[in-house]
């Protein structure tokens, strides 16, 4: 199938994006609030920096060279992001099976939802003595953690029949295949988002919690060891990247669902 | 499009099995619609008006009965790509403009993109919107979107074009300007056209021939041809013939759906 998802141009995309940030002044102000409590209140009322390093503190040992902050986020992105793509498309295509295949669905979805009742994180243990105490049980855990929102949302997109559609495209014979390209596809992609956006979130937290049963490096180790030897300042920088890359992963893909679907903002 | 095509409609029954009672949408409908013909359908709700127009275009099977659709079956007309449908709410997709709505009849056939282009540019200039062809769906007036749906069914020169309340969403003064522009463009064409609607000004201005349709079973009741003269225009709306014929069309539907007695009128 051509092109199906034409773009807008970028211009209008950008003007897009100028109205969240108008109304991010005033949470930015709260976070600057914050920070300025946090360098400042917490000292004054005689908190020692174990307890609650301030801002100041937190960054300079975030910057710092010996500690390779930017190492250990970098195993984390790499487990949680890789894992994210995989169970994102592990998800998604099995979504396409349910649609094409009904008793498929019948036999399996029921066991995807069972299966969310197990606790992932706790089979962190398990998937170490299965892949290896490396990236690969981390990445696994991301991705079993994003594999399920993304099913679930995929589903309900591909399946979202309008009756008035199905008849146009039927009186013009269009095959299953035309079907799940013309249709199925674009009207899907607003739930695909909304399962990749919650699926993203998750990943990384599942990758910091696999690291937290006996990593030798990423976020979740740097937190396990640095609270270990209250290190705390070093806590929070890790604390805080592994915020920062949640958020990252989370922007991305908004710009890029902004930019696919298109046609869902109101003109 | 090769000459006009004919419609045969012979005992034509169709049942749905909704729960445990089935309802009968049509009983035994026969009919001889001869090729290039106007034809309005009018009758209650649930008379089987979209029943019937789904049968022609192979949306859903007879139960009983056979339709010939310039000797075919609806699913070989289907393929021979000789019917076309409007519905009453546009059916566009929001993620295509104008033009590519148009071109979306084409692309499923499998047409190469100069002729696609070309052919949607023509329809697009016809239906009055080649200004809009790079728009969204959302981007356009109600008027405007059923537009796009009608260049959409017409851009591969049907023979049959089937609309099911095609501007019964519209306000009054838009569908007026529209059914002038479906003549005038059905008029270029050869196409036989089966036409619903709730309005019998709307029957009168646009059919040679009116068929009223009741329910319980859906049914053929009068068939009523209209003999004001063509080409029809706005002008017509405000004749006296034209206002006689509305006239006598209602009073044809009172005699199949009476309306409920009036509060005070006299009791027959
Ligand atoms: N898919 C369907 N399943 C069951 N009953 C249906 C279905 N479509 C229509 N009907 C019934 O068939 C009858 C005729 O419907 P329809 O053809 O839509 O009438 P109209 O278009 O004249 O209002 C109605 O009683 C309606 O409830
Ligand atoms: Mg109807």
């Amino acid at each position: 199938m051509d092109n199906a998802l034409s773009r807008t141009p970028l211009t209008q995309w950008l003007r897009g994006l100028g109205e969240p940030l108008q109304s991010f002044g005033a949470a930015a102000l709260v976070f600057l609030l914050c920070l300025a409590m946090l360098q400042w209140g917490v000292p004054a009322l005689g908190i020692p920096a174990y307890i609650l390093p301030t801002p100041s503190q937190v960054l300079s040992r975030a910057l710092d060279p010996e500690r390779r902050l930017a190492y250990h986020v970098g195993i984390t992105a790499l487990e949680g992001i890789s894992g994210f793509v995989v169970g994102s498309l592990g998800g998604f295509l099995l979504a396409v099976l349910f649609v094409h295949a009904r008793p498929l669905e019948a036999a399996l979805y029921p066991w995807a939802v069972v299966s969310q009742t197990v606790p992932i994180v706790a089979l962190a243990p398990l998937l170490v003595l299965w892949f290896g105490n490396g990236l690969l049980p981390r990445a696994a855990i991301a991705a079993l953690f994003t594999f399920f929102p993304v099913l679930v949302n995929s589903t309900r997109g591909l399946r979202l029949d309008d009756q008035a559609t199905l008849d146009l495209l039927h009186s013009y014979g269009a095959n299953r295949r035309q079907l799940f390209w013309t249709l199925r596809v674009p009207q899907c992609l607003p739930f695909l988002f909304t399962g990749l956006k919650i699926g993203a979130t998750l990943a990384i937290i599942g990758a910091i919690v696999g690291e937290f049963a006996g990593a030798a490096a990423g976020l979740g180790y740097l937190i396990t060891v640095s609270t270990y030897y209250l290190e705390t300042d070093l806590t929070f920088a890790a604390v805080s990247a592994a915020s920062l890359l949640g958020i990252g992963l989370y922007v991305i893909l908004l710009a890029l669902e902004r930019w696919l679907v298109f046609w869902q903002r109101p003109s | 499009m090769s000459g006009p095509v004919a419609i045969t409609i012979d005992g034509l029954t169709v049942r749905y099995r909704a729960g445990a009672a089935p309802v009968v949408a049509l009983q035994d409908l026969s009919c001889q619609i001869a090729g290039g013909t106007f034809i309005a359908l009018v009758g209650p709700s649930g008379c089987g008006k979209s029943t019937l127009l789904r049968a022609l275009g192979g949306l859903v099977a007879p139960t009983a009965g056979r339709i010939a659709i310039g000797g075919a079956n609806p699913d070989d007309a289907r393929a021979a790509r000789l019917v076309s449908f409007v519905f009453q709410q546009p059916v566009l997709l929001p993620w295509c403009t104008a033009r590519q709505n148009i071109e979306l009849p084409l692309r499923l056939f499998g047409w190469s993109a100069p002729r696609r282009h070309a052919a949607a540019a023509q329809f697009l200039d016809l239906v009055g919107l080649a200004r809009f062809a790079d728009s969204y769906p959302s981007q356009l007036s109600g008027g405007m979107q059923q537009r796009v749906a009608l260049a959409r069914a017409l851009v591969f020169e049907p023979a049959v074009l089937l609309l099911d309340e095609p501007f019964g969403a519209l306000d009054e003064i838009t569908r007026e300007r529209l059914n002038v522009e479906l003549l005038r463009i059905w008029s270029a064409t050869q196409a036989t056209v089966l036409f619903v609607t709730h309005s019998l000004a709307e029957a009168a201005f646009l059919a040679d021939r009116v068929l009223f349709l009741a329910r319980e079973p859906g049914r053929l009741v009068a068939d009523v041809p209209i003999t004001l003269p063509r080409p029809r225009t706005a002008a017509l709306l405000e004749h006296d013939d034209f206002l006689h014929t509305v006239a006598g069309l209602r009073r044809q539907l009172n005699r199949h759906d009476p309306p409920p007695p009036q509060a005070g009128g006299r009791h027959g």
